[in-house]
């Protein structure tokens, strides 16, 4: 925060100044927005910024912070909505890299047009039978395509 | 890996499992898209445009009339692999950060609870937020792992890698339907530039070995000699800091992993030495999400309240140090169990031999390692996540998140330098060597950075930046300077 109040200080020995408001949040409505033709807040506002960010009606103090108990704020909705999301992810990521293997390694099971075994016998499903040296191989020039990716990139 | 027959099962497991990690490097060039660019929630859309392309390939491949032709199967099946690559890899960089932003409790209070004055610390509901993450990925990548090995058995493949398809399709519906509800940080432009050039003014004004960040802070530099680059806030100066001390604590990260991955190589292999009574080798494997899905909720709801009651601060370092600890138990465990299997092996300390007979020992003995791995990722890993966030800038989370998960790839690597030896009858040093290595990464992690930990609610309450988004906060003052 560039303001004339805090010229001099370093903001980790202001321990205890967080910044409520300004987390790309409300009070100033053109903050944290793409829209840059609202007006930019006059410089005034830094005269009296230190008294509204170093304390708030309901901050501990010094004493409560080393004795209350702490406790966890409430999860919002969209939170879990988000880690929903990532649970399809991982789901129909390794729901597919599960299949690689043998689907590179063995051949289509007999009489299998979708490399199914149909039954609960030994036969292992597969597809194109390429054995575990190809299997093996893929998996390198995977490994080598994904380091190559961020480098080209 | 379910493959059945012994020798595909070490190869497939090995290999598959390590390409997991190593893809993940590719999210760090995602990550500056995200971070600079489009900004997550787009960078989110395309990810998701890419991997259902992938997997519609992947449907595509294995469809009956396809796998008819193996040529053209593979050829597509190898497309489809690799642009699933390039997507996972956008996705996983950009998600957590995105979860990490919905968080808007930021500041402590004090509040009454039945009867009881507490505090509300951000930092716990983060906690919370991230073990309940970890929990929701492991659902998903078990029950995606042990459904599709039972479709593709039953069904065939094709519909085996439509399913995921289906699942994956939930993600945009979710997304979109929710998108009013998501808090959604801009892009900042180009941050990578601006903070290389900081850290080289920083450099080369501060003596050797000691940099001073307070030189690179507007306030400290009057604006007519400010370089044009120069439009953050001091408080970006300050995020951008805590930042890179978080990113010192993941230096210890592949150390953790090391560990981490013997899970998917070794003992998978080890497990094919003792008595399966039926089970493939490698679901096994899965004991390890599910011990992970009972334990978080346990945790969450009994140890870390109970740690707090009790007043003792279980801080994010002293929980990783402990994870460190786990994880070397973990392979004591399995040294020990490596040792038995080689002294009741009817081939003794060769018991890997191909056509020999199991060792008399259940395999769901190996449970123990599993589910101590599975608590250390719950102290270290989910730990580091939280930490990266809370530490970051505002806008450089994904990339900070990044250089977590590439730390992943790293370890891969390092793990190359102990395959000589996980073979007989080098195994048990294996284990012991790297639960070693273990506690001595967690001796040193701890003596590195318990300072940080004094400073943990200090760092927590650093003043938020104002650099977010096309907003420059000093930007204005530097023009109204060069006018005058």
């Amino acid at each position: 925060m560039t303001t004339t109040v805090n010229l001099d200080t370093d903001a980790i020995v202001q321990a205890g100044l967080a910044d409520p408001e300004h987390r790309g949040l409300a009070s100033n409505p053109a903050r944290g927005s793409m829209d840059v033709s609202k007006p930019q807040q006059p410089p005034t506002y830094v005269v009296n910024s230190s008294d509204d960010e170093d304390s708030w009606p309901d901050k501990p103090t010094e004493e409560e912070l080393h004795t209350l108990r702490r406790v966890s704020g409430k999860i919002k909705w969209n939170i879990y909505t988000i880690a929903f999301v990532e649970l399809c992810e991982r789901f129909s990521y390794y729901g597919s890299a599960v299949l690689y293997t043998n689907f590179i390694n063995h051949p289509l099971p007999e009489g299998s047009t979708t490399g199914a075994t149909g039954s609960a016998e030994q036969l292992v499903p597969g597809a194109l039978g390429m054995g575990p040296k190809a299997a093996q191989g893929l998996s390198l020039f995977n490994q080598f395509f994904a380091y190559l990716m961020p480098l080209l990139g | 890996m379910p493959a059945t027959g012994k020798v595909e099962v070490a190869v497939g497991c090995v290999t598959a499992e390590t390409e997991n990690k190593e893809l993940i490097s590719s999210s760090r060039h995602s990550a500056w898209i995200a971070d600079a660019r489009l900004g997550r929630f787009w960078t989110i859309h395309i990810a998701i445009g890419i991997s259902t392309i992938a997997h519609v390939i992947l449907v595509a491949a294995s469809a009956p009339g396809v796998l008819a032709k193996p040529d053209s199967a593979f050829a597509a099946f190898i497309i489809g692999l690799l642009t699933l690559c390039i997507g996972t890899g956008f996705f996983k960089a950009n998600v957590s950060p995105l979860l990490a932003e919905q968080n808007d409790d930021v500041r402590m209070r004090v509040e009454e609870r039945n009867g009881e004055r507490v505090i509300v610390d951000p930092a716990v509901t983060n906690t919370r937020i991230f073990l309940y993450f970890y929990f929701c990925i492991n659902i998903g990548s078990m029950a995606g792992q042990i459904g599709m090995v039972w479709v593709e058995k039953y069904l065939g493949f094709w519909v085996a890698f439509l399913i995921p398809t289906g699942m994956f399709l939930l993600a945009p519906l979710v997304l979109w339907s929710q998108k009013k509800n998501y808090r959604l940080s801009p892009p900042t432009g180009s941050l990578l530039s601006k903070f290389l050039r900081m850290f080289a003014y920083v450099q080369k004004r501060s003596r050797l070995f000691k940099l001073d960040w307070d030189i690179a802070k507007p306030s400290n530099v009057p604006v007519n000699e400010r370089p044009s680059w120069m439009t953050y806030d001091d408080a970006w100066v300050d995020e951008v800091r805590r930042g890179l001390m978080a990113c010192k604590v993941f230096l210890f990260l592949p150390i953790f992993f090391l560990s981490y991955n013997q899970m998917t190589g070794n003992l998978t292999i080890q497990a094919s030495t003792m008595e399966l009574h039926g089970v493939p080798n490698d679901i096994i494997q899965n004991l390890n999400p599910i011990s992970i899905v009972i334990m978080i909720p346990l945790i969450d709801a009994f140890l870390y309240p109970g740690l707090r009651k009790l007043g003792i601060a279980f801080t994010p370092i002293k929980r990783m140090t402990l994870g460190f600890m786990i994880a070397a138990m973990s392979m004591v465990a399995s040294a020990v169990m490596q040792y038995y299997i080689y002294s009741k092996s009817p081939c003794g300390w060769y018991a890997n031999t191909v056509g020999c007979d199991p060792a008399p020992i259940n395999v769901w003995a190996q449970s123990l390692p599993y589910i101590l791995i599975g608590l250390a990722e719950i102290f270290a890993n989910v730990t580091s996540y939280e930490y990266a966030f809370s530490k970051a800038p505002e806008n450089m989370k994904s990339l900070v998140m990044s250089v977590n998960l590439f730390m992943n790839a790293l370890s891969a690597a390092l793990g190359q330098a102990f395959t000589p030896l996980s073979d007989d009858p080098l195994l048990v040093w294996n284990y012991t060597v790297v639960a070693c290595i273990a506690v001595v990464g967690g001796v040193a992690f701890w003596f590195c950075f318990h300072h940080l930990d004094s400073e943990e609610d200090k760092l927590n309450m650093l003043k938020k930046s104002k650099f977010i988004g096309k907003e420059e906060p000093t930007l204005a003052e530097l023009n109204k300077a060069n006018d005058a």
